[in-house]
Formats: structure tokens, sequence, C-alpha cells
């Protein structure tokens, strides 16, 4: 273990407030817990998390790894039966069935009968509001427009909005407005959590730029206000329980700066949500994969070779593919390596195992009893050797990393739109013009040359897209110079084809960040 | 060895041009075969010949200059020039070679020391951290001296760009700051486009890739082809060479042409507002590839000897026509993706636009007795035999029906391509007008944009209202995603519920009226480098985006009609940035008590729909 590792003891708390899973390997070494998450869900979970911490002013406070951080959330339930599960508005709009009231009268009858099984509820406080049935139904339309993925979410209680003002925000359910964690899996709060345990410094800076973002009053928050009932009882959803293991960690200050240099642009109203996402979907994915490197024995950040979008195959391809797969691959050995330091790290179950005067009975007793509590087993492992059943803790252990934690990486990327299968039947890295712009907008102080911006990316997040960055970490033959260069001029011209670079010649190209006047 | 005046001649220029041998303009090459043929260079006056005069040329003007630029600027070659005059003498070969020259001035020029850096490129020598040698580091501080006004001695330095970041990284630690603010002050001029420097009371940057390409164009077209060795045109006009069957006597006819002349200046016009500038090399190779190019003879360029007599023994100037060398079509596709020139060229995809006015007169032209007279005028006219004899067979089989395979509908098409290039290329300017031959390249409003903006503002005259106004209707589109019909005077800063640059937004924040003049909306001359910008003024700030050719035609074919998305979506995202931009300099925020939502009836009218958030 190395001097600055992440897994040293005294960087790590253990989680004491239940363990969900069937074995606790995985969400010891990268929290409880990575999953699979659309962009939008892992987005609007952080937000939530944040607008709950914000509401106890306690918004960026540190927090530490055995802390069970709580927050409540909006259910939003009244509202999201008038956007997502109301088939009788359009109807009543379409037929004239006569006055105004009348119209209220059959809506709210409708949907009071419709819900009455999920949420009974009045909803005759939207009659006070909306004066004209038609003026409700115009605010229903046009609320519904902010509904982010459309068409990608089946279940109505999934349906979120843009995050354009605290009202917007909710916790997804099951139809029946019970507990759902498919859509909110947790990464989001593990995004808070990370922020949180960045430097005071940056985390003071970004709390005072995001808490006007998540604050109400404003005209978009009001759109969505209108239609929510007044009075106690909205934050009706106490969440937390999200376990982040490390008290320092490299990601977590990345993370925090990029958002802040983001939040620092000024974008008008909610927009910078937008680039965001990709960005913190990315350093998400790099705080895995370097966790991953950590418990490998190995302090640097994963090498991330990106191919810039080509028409054919060449080296930068190739190994961007291997790249990738190595990358994420390596969760498996982190895995092994986690379990084995663990029996390790107990002296009395290792001086135990050691003792030939043992039968091979008592030794698996020992490690059962140890293991057991340790990675909270949920279902016994009755094995009669300490070999087999090390053996099975390892098989349990890496299956649910197979299961979770790789998914979950290969979605982070393509979600980051870190990685791609375009021209391909297999997912590489090659950054899509979102992630490339976010990160421009991220690292780009108003204008910088090309170069400075490319080492930037290779010392800051480990990219490679150079034929001298690939030539420091690639073995040589992966390092094809030509094909290099001629990955890092499709980047010049991505990036002037976005508006994001000026070329004032072959050999100088200026990266701008368009929102930065300042030079 | 080339015998006649004119075969020299030939041999001379063909080392200006995209020459295999890879050493093509390269000074050493070109001064030997100067010297060998008895040839003078090519050379130009400079459009910044003035400012270098101002800056050096008088015994009070001692400054330090940086003259920087795209490779092929010139760089070298005016310091040359202005050692010939400031020393009194050549440049000391001994000193070029080295790539630096210390002299005295002249009396009238200060008669002090002077030190000139030819070419950053000779500093090779490095320390072993990679940092300047002391020797290097030693002439840097005399010049930062010099430029603060605390001592040192006048500096003239060409270094491209990129090399002026190599330097400035390559300072020693132990450098003075005076010499890091400098480099800083440098790099910031560069960064700005900013001539001369706020800190530094001596200091100026010359960029070269500053002037017009079309300036450039202009002192090119006229420098070669007022030279006096064309006479052999009339005096070896009975040989291979010149004679009658030659495409170096047509193509230097027609590039005389007032038409192309026109058509080639509004390209590198056209070349500026797209963000390429056409360094005096490139142009020069165009030019000399365009007179001498040539499919049939090894290195694509006409050659004196037998290959000559080989090639123009019978006529078939159309293989090496003018219409095809300029686009470089004589060259392999390798070698014009090495050349941005060509890359720029082939980006606007001139000919290759399809157009049923011009196809019609190309296929139906001698046929139609309505189209007959302007076929005569505009595509029968070929007096050099540019247009390939194909096509007319082609066009047969075509009617005939009789073109059927992947193959010959490719070659079709081609020659089609070619044919609208010789239009676009030799129409007059009455007839390009007429026809607007714009619509066979991918900038269907380049003249307008020429006539409309680049020519006012070049002028210092105002830019039309009216134009101003297609523009708003544009920007209306991209950033309301309404097709708003009236009131196209207004701009509609409007955001959508999510994002201020939803494909819909119709969340009015404010409305801003371009009848309101230059006080409101306007196009302007952008003073950092005379390119026009769109300025849009609310409330006391200001906010202005560059308006480049692309931007200019992506609004107004989307004014038109053209659905945002499917013409450019990098241009529609560049565009919802500006807009972002613009909400976010103009202070542009919604009311938070009340809402206007934009909505169009069936005739594309626009009404406010009021909406109370209390």
């Amino acid at each position: 273990m190395t001097e600055n590792s992440i897994t040293k003891k005294e960087n790590r708390q253990p989680w004491t407030h239940g363990m969900e899973s069937d074995i606790w390997v995985c969400e010891a070494i990268w929290g409880h817990r990575l999953k699979e998450q659309p962009l939008h869900a892992l987005l609007t979970e952080f937000l939530n998390m944040a607008e709950g911490m914000l509401r106890q002013k306690k918004f960026l406070d540190e927090t530490y790894p055995d802390q069970s951080v709580q927050y409540n959330a909006r259910k939003a339930k009244e509202l999201r039966i008038i956007l997502f599960h109301n088939p009788t508005l359009e109807q009543i709009a379409e037929k004239d069935i006569g006055s105004n009231d009348e119209a209220w009268a059959l809506w709210i009858k409708n949907i009071q009968d419709s819900s009455r099984s999920t949420h009974p509820s009045d909803y005759t406080y939207l009659k006070q509001r909306f004066p004209k049935f038609r003026d409700f139904v115009n605010r229903v339309h046009l609320v519904r427009r902010s509904v982010m993925n459309p068409g990608n979410n089946k279940k109505w209680s999934h349906q979120l909005l843009f995050p354009m003002g605290p009202s917007a925000l909710y916790v997804p359910t099951d139809d029946k407005f019970g507990r759902d964690r498919t859509l909110f899996t947790r990464s989001g709060e593990m995004v808070y959590l990370m922020l949180s345990r960045a430097d005071q410094s940056i985390r003071d800076e970004l709390s005072e730029l995001l808490s006007h973002k998540l604050m109400p009053g404003t005209q978009k928050d009001n759109i969505t206000l209108g239609l929510l009932p007044g009075g106690p009882g909205q934050f009706d959803e106490p969440n937390g329980g999200t376990y982040l293991p490390y008290k320092s960690h490299p990601a977590y200050n990345r993370l925090a700066e990029d958002l802040l240099n983001l939040a620092k642009l000024g974008l008008p109203e909610n927009d910078v949500f937008d680039v965001m996402k990709h960005i913190i979907a990315f350093n998400l994915y790099l705080y895995a994969l370097e966790t991953s490197n950590h418990w490998c024995g190995s302090t640097s950040p994963a090498t991330i070779v990106c191919e810039i979008i080509n028409t054919k195959s060449d080296v930068v391809r190739q190994y961007s593919g291997v790249c990738k797969r190595d990358n994420e691959d390596k969760a498996l050995s982190a895995v092994e390596n986690y379990c084995n330091q663990l029996i390790a790290s107990n002296t009395i179950l290792c001086e135990t195992l050691a003792d030939s005067q043992q039968t091979e009975a008592v030794k698996v007793a020992s490690l059962n009893e140890f293991m057991t509590s340790e990675l909270s087993l949920k279902n016994p492992i009755t094995k009669t050797t300490v070999e087999e059943y090390k053996k099975e803790v390892l098989r349990l252990a890496k299956d649910s990393c197979r299961r979770n934690v790789i998914p979950a990486l290969a979605s982070l990327g393509r979600i980051a739109g870190l990685t791609t299968k375009q021209g391909t039947n297999r997912l590489r890295y090659a950054p899509s013009d979102s992630l490339i712009r976010a990160l421009v907008l991220a690292n780009v102080p108003g204008r910088t040359e090309e170069v400075k911006l490319l080492e930037k990316l290779f010392s800051r997040y480990s990219i490679v897209i150079t034929d001298i960055h690939a030539s420091k970490v690639l073995p040589a033959q992966y390092v094809e110079s030509s094909h290099y260069e001629k990955n890092k001029e499709r980047f010049t011209r991505r990036l002037m084809a976005l508006g994001l670079a000026t070329r004032m010649s072959d050999a100088c190209t200026y990266v701008v960040n368009p929102y930065k006047d300042a030079i | 060895m080339p015998n006649t005046n004119g075969e020299k001649w030939i041999k001379f220029l063909r080392a200006y041009g995209p020459v295999p041998e890879g050493n093509s303009q390269e000074a050493e090459h070109i001064e030997g075969l100067s010297k060998k043929l008895g040839i003078p260079r090519l050379a130009f006056p400079h459009p910044l010949d003035k400012r270098f005069s101002s800056m050096f040329k008088t015994a009070e003007a001692k400054k330090v200059a940086v003259v920087t630029g795209t490779a092929g600027d010139g760089k070298t070659t005016i310091c040359f020039e202005l050692t010939k005059v400031l020393s009194g003498n050549a440049p000391d070969p001994a000193s070029t070679s080295v790539c630096i020259e210390t002299f005295m001035t002249l009396p009238e020029y200060g008669g002090e020391e002077m030190t000139i850096i030819y070419d950053v490129t000779g500093w090779r020598q490095k320390n072993e951290d990679d940092t300047l040698i002391d020797e290097h580091v030693q002439i840097l501080e005399n010049a930062a001296k010099y430029a603060a006004g605390t001592g040192g001695t006048p500096f003239l330095m060409a270094v491209n760009d990129g090399q002026l970041h190599e330097l400035a990284k390559s300072l020693p630690k132990n450098c003075s700051s005076q010499l890091r603010k400098f480099f800083d002050e440098l790099l910031l001029m560069h960064a700005a486009a900013q001539g001369k420097s706020d800190e530094l009371p001596n200091l100026e940057l010359v960029n070269l890739s500053s002037v017009p390409s079309d300036h450039l164009m202009e002192i090119a077209l006229d420098g070669i082809l007022s030279r006096e060795e064309w006479s052999c045109l009339d005096q070896e006009n009975n040989t291979p060479l010149f004679g009658q069957y030659s495409s170096v006597v047509a193509n230097y006819h027609l590039l005389k042409s007032e038409a192309v002349r026109e058509r080639l200046l509004n390209l590198a016009k056209l070349a500026d507002a797209c963000g390429y500038h056409l360094p005096m090399r490139s142009i020069i190779l165009l030019l000399v590839n365009a007179l001498l190019g040539h499919p049939g003879f090894s290195g694509k360029l006409v050659k004196p000897g037998v290959e000559a007599e080989r090639n123009f023994a019978e006529d078939s100037r159309y293989k090496a026509a003018l219409h095809k060398n300029i686009f470089g079509l004589n060259l392999t596709k390798e070698e014009r993706k090495k050349r941005v020139l060509y890359e720029f060229l082939a980006n606007l995809r001139v000919g290759e636009e399809t157009t049923n006015d011009i196809d019609e007169l190309i296929i139906f032209g001698d046929k139609h007795p309505d189209f007959k007279e302007v076929y005569s005028d505009l595509v029968a006219a070929d007096p050099h035999m540019q247009r390939d004899p194909d096509l007319v067979r082609k066009l047969a089989d075509y009617l005939k029906g009789e073109i059927s395979s992947d193959f010959e509908v490719q070659e079709f098409r081609t020659l089609l391509c070619e044919e609208r290039k010789r239009l676009f290329l030799h129409a007059s300017q009455v007839q390009f007008e007429t026809f607007n031959l714009w619509v066979t390249c991918v900038f269907h409003h380049a003249g307008h944009f020429i006539k409309r903006i680049l020519l006012p503002i070049a002028t210092e005259k105002n830019v039309d209202v009216e134009n101003i106004i297609e523009l708003v209707a544009g920007l209306n589109r991209v950033w309301t995603g309404l097709l708003i019909r009236d009131d196209e005077h207004q701009i509609y800063i409007a955001t959508g519920l999510d994002i201020s640059t939803a494909p819909i937004s119709d969340l009015l924040i404010q409305k801003i009226d371009a009848y309101l003049g230059q006080e409101a909306v306007g196009i302007t001359r952008r003073k950092i480098d005379d390119r026009p910008e769109f300025v849009i003024q609310y409330n006391g700030k200001r906010f202005a985006f560059e308006l480049t050719m692309q931007l200019y035609e992506f609004l107004m074919r989307v004014a038109k009609g053209a659905m945002p998305t499917s013409f450019s979506s990098e241009i529609y995202s560049n565009l919802q940035a500006v807009k972002q931009k613009a909400l976010r300099t103009l202070d542009l925020k919604p009311n938070a008590n009340f809402m206007l939502l934009l909505d169009l009836d069936d005739t594309g009218r626009v009404r406010g729909v009021p909406v109370s958030l209390k």
C-alpha cells in the first residue's frame, strides 16, 4: 500500500447503519452504492439531496463516511398525478362540456376517483388558483414540456422534471407512491457526499453559487409551484443512508472544482445543470476507476485513451477499446485484493488459519464468523475447507461486482458521453461533443492554447489524445505517432466545429470558453 | 535545361507551385533557381509596409517588434527587407544561416545597434532542462529592457504563433521578471489580436495573418500576371509550350479576365469570413497551379521539353482547365488534403450543389427555344475550350435515357459538377448575379454577405436595416423555435421551461426592436480584426457576436424556413451558446410573477398569452 493510497485504514470508516446487500464488498470499496442509473436520474437525485440539505441549512457541510446523512425530499404526489396520471384532462378540455365550473367539477371527480387508491387528496385548491379550466390545462401542458428524457420512461411514477427550481424536484416512487430505488439508485447521493468531502474553500464557493439555483421564487419555479398544494407535508420522504467509504479521495476535489468552474460561468437560469450532468457522470466514473486502481496497488488514475471519432479503425481506436475493458475489469481485481486484505488485517484470524494444531473445521468456523460479520453475509456459506470458503466468498463478491459495479461503470461511461460503439460493435473511449464541450467549459478559463488544454486533460483526468501523452503511459506497440497526430487533428477540428477553438496556424490553436470574456 | 526565356519562366514558376519534390517555395531553392535562370524572384509590396516604415524607418521610431503569422505569410522575407533598408546592406549570409543578425542602423534610422531574429526555428540549441541557452536569453533580456524603455537595444523577431508560446515556456527560471512580463504581454496581445502594448511603451506585435486574404490575392494576381516574362506568350507562340493548344496560354488569359479575378477575390473574402486565413505562399501556390496545372505532366504541372510537346500536340486544354486547376483537381486527393487552401475550397463544394435553373440550362439549353440565347452567352461561350467534350456526349446519352449503371451516373454527375464549376468561375459579374451562381456552392447567400455586409462595413457605411431584419428573422427561428411571420423587426428573446436553449423557447423575456437602429440591433465592424459583428444592445448593455459566413448562411436559410437542426447541428448549438451569453451579458431575467407565453396563429402571427404566476 503506498503512502497516499485511499485504502489506508485511517482514510476509511466502516458503515454501521445497516448493510443492505448480500455481501458487503463492492459497497465497502466503491460505496453504497454504485449502480446503473440514467443520466437525468443521476443529476436529479444529486439535486434532491442538495436541495434537502440546503433546507436543513447544512448544504455542503462536511460529512464523514460513518455518518448516515439524512434529508427530506418531496414525493410531490399531487403534482405527479396531475402531470402524468391524469388521462381525462385532455378529454374534458377537448369536449365542450358546458361551463367552466362543470369542467372543474368533472375533472376533480375523475382525478379523485382514479387516484383514491394511491393518494386520496383534495384537488380543489387548483380551482381556486386557476379560475379558468383552460388555464389549468395550459399550465399542465407547459410543465409537461420540461420532462427529462421524455419517451424513455415507461412508468408514469418515474417521470422526472428538469430541475428548474426546488418545486420540480421530487423522488421517483412505485405506482402507489411506495419506496422505489430502481431509478434513484443512490449514485446521485454519492455525488453529493463526494462534494461534501472536498476542501472547504471549494465547498464554500460552490455552496454559495449553487444555493441560488435551488432557491424558490424564480419564474420557472413558480410555474410548477402553482400546481403543488401548499401547507405542510410536502417533504414527506425521508432519505439517506448512503455510504461513501473514504474521508478523502482525489476525485472529491476534482469533481468539486469542475462543478465550481461550471457554476462560475454564470449561465442563465438553471442551464448549468444541463452541462453539469455530463461532468458529474464523468467524474463519478473516474472515481470508480481510480478507486479500483488504489485497491490494486496503484495510486495513479486510470489512463483514458480517447479516440476522437474516426471513420476507420487505427491504433487509437484499438487501444481505446482495450483500455476501457482493462480499466473496468480492474474492479474484479480490486474485489479480490479487498477480500485478501480484509483477512490479512485480522491478526488473530490469520494466526488461527496458520495454526497447524487447529482442525480445518475450527479454521472455517473462525473465518465464517469473521466474514459473516465484516461482509454482512446474508446467506450462510457451507464449505469444509478454508480454501473453498475463501473461493466461495470471492465468487460471491465478484458476482456482485459483475452484477452491479461493472454494469454501473459501463453505464456511467456511456451516459457521461465518454464511451460509444459508433462505427464498431464494441464500446471504446470516444468522447461525445457534449462531453468535450463540458470539459472545455470546466477547464478553460477564457482562452488557452490547445496544447495546454491537452496537457490539463492528461494531468487532471489522464485523458490521452496525443502521441506525447500516449508515449508516456502506453506500451510501445500502441504508440503509433502518426495515428495519434491525426487523432489530435480531429480533436482540433471538433473543437473548431463546436465553436470552441480558433486556429491561428498549423502550430497554434486557441481553445476558447465561449462564456468567458476574460483572456 | 530550358533554352528559351519562356521555358525558363515556366521552370521558374513551377518552383512556386505544388511541386512533388517537397521544396515548393523554399527560399534557398528559389534563390538558387533565380540566379541560375536569371529571373528575379516574385516580389510583392506588402500591405503592412507603411506600418513597418512608421515602426522603424525614422530616427525617433525605435520599437521592439515581434512579427508573427501563419507559415507562408512572409515573416522572414519582411525581416530580410528591413535589414537591407535599415543597415544599408544585404543580410549577411553567415548571420542568416544562424537566423540572427546584429548590425548598426544607418544614421537616419537612429545609428544604433539593432538585432533581428529572422526565424526562431534556428534557436535549436537548448539547455538540458529544455530552457533557452544564456546567449539567447541575453538577447531577449535586451529586447525586454528596450520594450519597457529602460535600456537595451531595438529588436525585431520573426516567430510563428506556435513558437511564440514555445519560447515563453523555454524561459529559464532565473530570467528577469522584466523578460517574463515581456512574454506575458506578448501572449496577451497575440490572443487579443492587439497590435500595441498598453503596458510596454516600445512593444508592437505585427500579426501578418491579420491582413485580409483578398488584399493578398489582389497583390499576388497583379504581381504574377504583370511580370514581363509573360511576353513569351507572344514571342514563342509558335512552340507547343505557348501554342494554340497550350493550357498555359488559355489559363493565363482566363486568369487575367475580370470575371475570374472578381471570383477569386470573393473566394478570398469568403475564406476570411469562414475563419481560414490564406497566407501569401498559399495564394501564390494556388495561382501557379491554376496557370501550370495539368494532369498529363509529371508533377501535375506543365514542364518545358518533350512532355510539353507530347501533351500539347493536340487540343487538350479542357484537361487542364482553369476551373479544375483552381480547385486543385489536377492533383491527387492526398496532395490536396495536405493543403488547408484546397481543403477550404473543397468545403465550399463549388459546383456540387444541385440547382434546377442551372442544371436545366446545361442539359436542355441548346434545345429549348426559351433558353437558347442565355445558353449561348453563358454555357456555349467557351473561347478557351475549357468545357469537357465528354459532357456533350454524356448529355446526349442522358437525354436518351442511356445512363443507367452506377458508374455512368457517377461519371455524369462529376461532369455536371465540373461544368457548374466552370460557369461559377467564368460567368461575367452580370451573369453571375442574374443566375445567382452562389447557389452552386454551399453558401447560397455568399453574394449577399459580401455585398450587403462585408462591403458596407469595410467602407464604414451602415448595413441596411432590411438586411438586419432578415437576420433577426433567422435568430428568432433559432432562439424561439418558432417561425414568426410578423413583427420580424423584433428580436424575441425567450427561454424554454427547462433550459434557456430549449428547441421550443416560448417564455418571452424581452423583445428588442431592430427599428430602433444602431442603438439596439446592428452589424458593425469589430475593432480588433475588422470582421463583422452582430450587436444587440439593451438597457445600456451591449452584446456582440462575430457574424461569420457560416452563421450568416445558417440564419438566412432558417429565416426562409429551413429546419434549424437539419442544416447544421453544430452551428445551431453554437447559436444557442450565443443566446445563453446574450441573456447573461444583457442581464435579461424573466419576471417571477408574470409570464408571457409566445403562441403563433395559423398565419405565423405571434401573440403573447399572459400567465399570472402569483
